[in-house]
């Protein structure tokens, strides 16, 4: 009686134990943000350039790019990767006076890039960057953001 | 006397003028400023007052002093010739970690984020050959018609102080390269364009000079000092 008892415990703590650790690492998972990727359906070219368009359709600007791609060819790698940096003044005003240590998600960074024949734009989703932010001002601009980001990628893929 | 102390003041700011262009790529590298912000304040001066003194020392008949400063400036564009050949085939062997004229451009014009262009490989290479140059201007003044194997020791000082620099650290390849692949490829091939620099630079300089005697550093040191008992058109 007192091994059966014994037994049925440790299944019992086991069970606690297991559904505890999934638990916390969906949590966890929860936590990290994921990048999004949407399958453009113009070649890389056509994407940099529908992109441009559709922020400055989403009232945003391009305010810096980096020409990866052109970067790393001094390196001896042939690869077409291109990064954006959005964001407007208006929107940057309004996140660094309320947290200026806002510059370490804004702008916000788009990334296009080739792999085998097909060109994808990849970005983390604004609203779970922003999260970390204890301003309510600064989750809101994610939130913005993130409905601006996601008119553009449908600009894109269509 | 008083002639030769001119010499000695004019061979003085050409190695003044000839050491400012080979350190400001360590020093931008360095984080101190922008290498396009140095160009423009450095670079580009010492450049124009090089080839001023060239005009300064023949409207001076300095002769020996003039065809020194030529001959290094010729030897060294030429040893860098040979220098590239070096590299460029290093790094499209995968010995090298990146095209350095390429990156210098991209960095004298200030735009790293677009990536290379024309203009800026234009500007990169005009700034690895005018390296070449003052360093073939520095040994000409300096050793003068030494034994070819000083220019060759020259060569691999200068691929040596490159390499501890902090132009392969920001790489992000460490000191000699050793963190890049298996830790020689780089160390060997900048050790090897510079053995090939010094070695064109000491032969190209030989040839230019055939039989002249050209004073080093040392010599014009001596003259200004003790006084010279030479002819003005032999030094």
């Amino acid at each position: 009686m007192k091994s059966r008892n014994f037994k049925l415990t440790a299944i019992l703590l086991m069970a606690i134990l297991f559904t505890g650790l999934t638990g916390f690492s969906n949590s966890l998972k929860a936590q990290t943000p994921q990048p999004l990727t949407v399958e453009s359906s113009r070649d890389f070219e056509g994407t940099v350039d529908a992109i441009k368009k559709a922020v400055s359709n989403g009232d945003m600007m391009v305010l810096s790019e980096l020409n990866q791609g052109q970067i790393l060819s001094m390196t001896g790698l042939q690869v077409n990767a291109h990064s954006f940096f959005i964001g407007n003044p208006s929107v940057g005003k309004k996140a660094f006076s309320s947290d200026p240590s806002a510059g370490l998600v804004i702008p916000v960074r788009v990334n296009v890039y080739e792999k085998n024949g097909e060109t994808y734009v990849t970005y983390f989703k604004p609203s779970d960057l922003f999260s970390s932010y204890n301003s309510k001002k600064v989750k809101m601009i994610g939130k913005k953001m993130d409905g601006v980001l996601k008119m553009m990628m449908q600009n894109i893929s269509n | 006397m008083r002639q030769e102390k001119i010499k000695l003041v004019l061979v003085l700011i050409t190695l003044l003028l000839a050491g400012i262009s080979p350190n400001l790529y360590p020093i931008a590298q360095a984080g101190v400023a922008k290498l396009s912000s140095l160009a423009v304040k450095f670079l580009i001066p010492s450049a124009v007052g090089i080839i001023l003194l060239i005009f300064i020392t023949r409207a001076l008949k300095y002769k020996s002093l003039t065809k020194q400063i030529l001959f290094g400036l010729l030897a060294g564009l030429v040893a860098t010739v040979g220098l590239e050949i070096i590299r460029e085939i290093g790094f499209r062997t995968g010995n090298m970690p990146g095209d350095m004229p390429k990156l210098i451009g991209v960095l004298l014009l200030d735009r790293f984020a677009h990536g290379p262009s024309f203009w800026s490989n234009v500007a990169g290479w005009a700034y690895h050959f005018w390296n070449g140059a003052a360093f073939g201007i520095i040994f000409s003044i300096v050793f003068a018609n030494a034994q070819k194997w000083v220019a060759v020791l020259y060569g691999i000082i200068i691929g040596i102080v490159f390499m501890i620099g902090p132009a392969t650290t920001t790489l992000g390849i460490g000191i000699f390269g050793l963190e890049f692949k298996d830790g020689y490829q780089f160390l060997i091939t900048v050790t090897l364009a510079h053995i090939v620099f010094g070695i064109v630079l000491g032969w190209t300089l030989r040839k230019l000079a055939k039989n002249e005697e050209l004073p080093n550093i040392f010599r014009r040191l001596k003259n200004a000092i003790m006084g010279s008992k030479r002819n003005e058109s032999v030094n």
